[in-house]
């Protein structure tokens, strides 16, 4: 069975004197939960840009699905959902809209989107919100925006940059709730964070990035096999790694 | 020690150089000679209107009404920035000089328009009432009086938090300021007597402006949103003729038009139409843009005469709205917003062009109701 994202072997960057990130290699299977990790500046957004085709590696391929940005430029966009750090909408759709067009665009049925929609709105409590603009939301609003669009779509892999900051705690719940839903259903989903406490209870593996470069990579256990701390927290583990330099 | 005299002095400076930049492209675009056209048509029409007006038509009332329209419509530039909120709240208190130079500014720049409607109006009050001597110096001396007062006191009353209230007392200034005008346009005839309520009601508001301007501090964040709002409205002016950078595109909600949009089914590949039209029909520009020039085209033609020059008209119109609306297909997205939905730009462009064709459609099929209509 192909892996539903693999990034095999990437340097990339901005520009190309100074690469950002060098030599990633993971992978991201159906049913789990990956958790990118690393501080700021290690490169976490970087990494993401190059899955969504945004930016090019310069060494080294990324394939979601078996498929390459390059190979399929129209239809590769489509095969993920990606829920952005900063959100992003059109000023001039009500919240509502913004979800009944991200359906049409990706070409939900009328009756699959009329189920979809009523659960999320009413777990992300944004019922009321359903016929306001997304410019006089707060950043947590928007972020909620991002979320629904992406989950109604119901795609196989997710991309989530930071997803839990500027949540309040029931939309963070509400979020990881379905996650984890979306995961039973055969979903993979990378996140970026750096909350820990939250990725080690819902994350399965975890890719600890540090100046670009990944330090270590696996399940908890593994991780505390390879750092020698049997029974030492995410955090331990984690600072333990970036500190040693 | 923060000098607001200069920050005054640089703030001006700014927005005139501005105002000269557009002006320059506004006076060699082909609106002004637009402008200059409907003004001779206006004369032209001028004598054969006030002649229409019946004898039992109450002209000074009428008068005052529109005088007294301007003359309360006080909007307050003050040329504030977003990062203000942040440095000038802390000198607040210093303020107040700076302020005082901004209305200064306001009133006179609110009163040159004030003198254009009067002298507009003028030929009007002439012919109908015949003034002569002192009244002809009130006319022209009283209204820009009032303007001063106008400016003073929506400048304090600015400072109430509810947006309701200020209308209320937007209102009793209308109330003040017509009933003034209207006693001296019609040589004190209107209610007589009200002169004593008028000055009670005078003397009432100014304690209670006391009152505000004592019990409450500026509010920041309304003066910054009055300031922004106009600001926006001179950039769509200048828009017209050039392309302004710094436009925030104003986004309204237009439930009345936005049923339209609805109409086309729900279908993956209408996804592109519906963006399109919605982003257009809540833009705040083009869209008003578009409506303006329908509606006024459509009155031009009821009075245009000839069925051959109503056509002629409308072709001209079909034209001019044609070659601006090319403009909106090519409109810069916004970079990022184009990987928020999997539409294409292929997709974006023919969405754009049936849109075009939708719209000349549109205004076509109106120009031809108002045809039949004027014809029969």
């Amino acid at each position: 069975m192909a892996a539903l994202l693999e990034v095999e072997g990437v340097t990339g960057g901005y520009v190309s004197s100074r690469a950002v990130i060098e030599d990633i290699s993971f992978h991201i299977q159906e049913r789990e939960i990956v958790a990118l990790i690393g501080l700021n500046g290690a490169g976490k957004s970087t990494i993401i840009k190059h899955i969504l085709g945004l930016l090019e590696p310069r060494e080294g391929e990324i394939r979601i699905a078996g498929k390459t940005f390059s190979g399929s430029p129209e239809t590769y966009r489509h095969t993920f959902g990606y829920i952005p750090e900063s959100p992003i909408y059109y000023d001039e759709l009500t919240l509502w809209e913004h979800l009944e067009l991200a359906a049409m665009s990706y070409g939900l049925d009328k009756k699959v989107f009329a189920e979809r929609v009523q659960p999320l709105l009413k777990e992300f409590r944004m019922e009321e919100a359903r016929d306001r603009f997304p410019r006089q939301f707060s950043k947590g609003m928007r972020q909620k925006l991002m979320i629904m669009m992406a989950l109604m779509v119901q795609p196989s892999l997710y991309i989530v940059d930071e997803p839990i900051l500027g949540l309040d705690p029931l939309g963070i719940r509400t979020l990881l709730t379905w996650l984890e839903r979306c995961k039973e259903q055969g979903a993979g989903i990378l996140m970026s964070t750096h909350i820990l406490a939250t990725a080690e209870k819902y994350c399965d593996r975890f890719i600890i990035l540090h100046k670009g470069r990944i330090k270590a990579q696996g399940t908890l256990d593994e991780l505390r096999r390879i750092t020698g701390m049997p029974n030492h927290s995410l955090d331990d583990i984690y600072l333990h790694l970036v500190e040693g330099e | 020690m923060m000098n607001v005299d200069l920050l005054f002095r640089e703030r001006l400076r700014r927005f005139s150089k501005e105002v000269v930049l557009y002006g320059q492209y506004m006076a060699n675009g082909g609106v002004l000679m637009v402008a200059v056209f409907l003004t001779g048509l206006l004369a032209y029409y001028y004598p054969s209107l006030v002649q229409a007006i019946p004898v039992w038509f109450p002209v000074p009332v009428a008068l005052s009404f529109v005088i007294a329209l301007f003359v309360t419509k006080s909007p307050h530039r003050t040329f504030l920035l977003e990062a203000d909120l942040l440095f000038l709240t802390p000198a607040e208190a210093k303020m107040d000089r700076y302020f005082r130079k901004t209305q200064i500014y306001n009133f006179v720049v609110q009163s040159i328009g004030l003198f254009l409607v009067l002298l507009l109006l003028m030929p009007l009050y002439k012919a109908t009432m015949g003034p002569a001597g002192a009244q002809l110096w009130l006319y022209w001396g009283v209204p820009f009086i009032l303007k001063g007062w106008n400016v003073y006191s929506s400048w304090i009353t600015m400072r109430l938090p509810d947006k309701n209230q200020y209308a209320l007392y937007t209102l009793v200034r209308f109330g003040i300021t017509f009933y003034l005008l209207a006693w001296m346009l019609s040589e004190g005839q209107l209610l007589p007597y009200g002169v004593f309520i008028w000055m009670g009601l005078l003397i009432w508001f100014h304690i209670r402006l006391q009152r505000i301007s004592k019990g409450h501090a500026y509010q920041w964040y309304r003066l910054l949103e009055v300031e922004n709002g106009l600001r926006l409205r001179f950039y769509q002016i200048a828009n017209q003729f050039r392309d302004v950078p710094s436009l925030q595109q104003r986004v309204k909600s237009r439930k009345w038009l936005i049923w339209t949009a609805r109409l086309i089914p729900y279908r993956k590949a209408n996804a592109g139409r519906i963006l399109f039209l919605k982003s257009f029909l809540r833009s705040g520009d083009l869209a008003g843009m578009y409506i303006r020039i329908v509606v006024i085209s459509s009155l031009l033609m009821l009075i245009l005469p000839g069925v051959l020059v109503k056509a002629a008209f409308a072709l001209l119109i079909l034209f001019l709205s044609a070659i601006q609306l090319k403009g909106i297909g090519s409109q810069v997205r916004h970079q990022s917003r184009s990987s928020l939905l999997p539409i294409d730009e292929q997709q974006q462009k023919s969405a754009a062009l049936w849109g075009r064709r939708v719209l000349l459609v549109v205004q076509a099929t109106v120009h031809i109701l108002v045809v039949l209509f004027a014809v029969s």
